[in-house]
């Protein structure tokens, strides 16, 4: 009389662990990885206004600087996998900023990116050891932001599979 | 510009005798896994540059005419123009000093802004005021216009017209509300302000000069310069 409600408790409480389980390797694993071979070709990204002469109604002003890095991933873990590197720019002082980026031999995806989100830049197989590019980066954030020189870093992160 | 964190020696990580002394093997391989996959996600740090303000601080001040490669919301970056434009009454012997105020007019040719070309001032009855200031940075002071005004204005013989004789009226084409250069008379001799500008912005008026002809002069033509300056914060 007891044995079969308990049967289906049982079974409930079974297909919701199983559930549960499953639904962790769905996730993507993002790896930051090692990008210390990366280098800038000029030392520092001097901003200059984007206009030369602001709105009559003092609207947003803002500044704009270029920089050419050659960037060095090291990815000899993933070779022979496949993944999704992104760039990613992390949400940090001054305060919002955007970056755009274009490749000047292709191995990488041009883009564009505000703080705080990442941008696709790779997908599919991982064939050597380092994935190398020149990147053509373009900054611009709100003049009213930046009074002094102000360090901004981003990253890249591969997401396995 | 890139951080990277040591690596501990796998020597190190894996086998100190003190920590994993009585763990069993296959505990211990999983402890060594797990402490080198923490090492080896440590070496990313991701990637620093600096963004350095490199012309942050830029100034413009136009009195009467100034010259701009085109209209700025086309492109049109500001020049130097060292043009010192005159502003003048030449009032008839019979109304000298009868109160009746005397409209002056000037040799400037700017009637247009250089902002989008719009036709703002009326030449030669008003004189174009107007500039910017801009910076970089979270500060909200203004920058200052300030007039240098000698004591009067002179003629030949050394005869002296009071600088407080002229006054000016600020307005401008499709204006309305203040104006960021408003209406004053001169000081006799000093340094008198004549507006502001909050910084980022594109401020101009238009000037309309009167002659307040309250006094008797000896008979003559009668100058004077006034300086006007830009000083930002």
């Amino acid at each position: 009389m007891i044995a079969a409600p308990l049967s289906r408790i049982a079974r409930f409480f079974l297909a919701l662990s199983f559930a549960i389980i499953w639904q962790t390797p769905a996730q993507a694993k993002s790896i930051v990885l090692d990008d210390s071979g990366t280098q800038a070709l000029e030392p520092g990204v001097a901003m200059r206004w984007k206009n030369a002469a602001p709105s009559r109604a003092g609207g947003p002003n803002l500044l704009v600087g270029a920089a050419t890095i050659r960037v060095r991933i090291n990815v000899m873990s993933w070779v022979k996998r496949t993944g999704r590197i992104y760039l990613s720019l992390p949400a940090q002082q001054p305060g919002p900023i955007s970056i755009s980026w274009t490749s000047a031999e292709g191995r990488l995806q041009s883009g564009q990116i505000q703080s705080g989100n990442r941008m696709l830049v790779y997908s599919g197989p991982i064939t050597t050891g380092f994935l190398e590019d020149v990147l053509r980066f373009q900054f611009t954030v709100d003049a009213a932001l930046i009074g002094r020189p102000c360090p901004v870093s981003f990253h890249f992160e591969l997401d396995e599979g | 510009m890139q951080v990277q964190l040591p690596l501990a020696p796998a020597s190190r990580v894996c086998a100190p005798p003190a920590v994993l002394r009585g763990v069993g093997p296959r505990l211990r391989r999983m402890l060594c896994g797990a402490a080198l996959a923490t090492a080896v996600s440590g070496t990313a740090a991701g990637y620093t540059v600096t963004l350095n303000p490199a012309a942050p601080l830029t100034v413009y001040l136009q009195v009467g005419v100034g010259s701009f490669t085109g209209d700025y919301i086309n492109g049109g970056q500001p020049q130097v123009n060292s043009t010192i434009n005159t502003v003048s009454a030449s009032p008839s012997a019979s109304v000298i000093g009868n109160g009746t105020a005397q409209a002056m007019t000037t040799n400037s040719t700017a009637s247009l802004s250089y902002y989008d070309g719009y036709s703002y001032c009326s030449a030669p009855g008003q004189l174009y005021i107007g500039g910017f200031y801009r910076t970089t940075g979270s500060t909200t002071a203004a920058a200052k216009v300030t007039a240098t005004v000698p004591a009067a204005l002179v003629n030949s013989a050394g005869g002296t017209i009071p600088f407080s004789q002229i006054r000016w009226a600020s307005s401008g084409n499709g204006d309305s509300g203040s104006e960021p250069f408003p209406n004053g008379t001169f000081v006799n001799g000093g340094v008198q302000s004549v507006g502001s500008m909050a910084s980022n912005t594109w401020n101009e008026s238009c000037w309309t000069f009167t002659y307040l002809n309250s006094i008797v002069p000896a008979a003559g033509t009668f100058t004077g310069v006034v300086l006007y300056t830009l000083s930002a914060p």
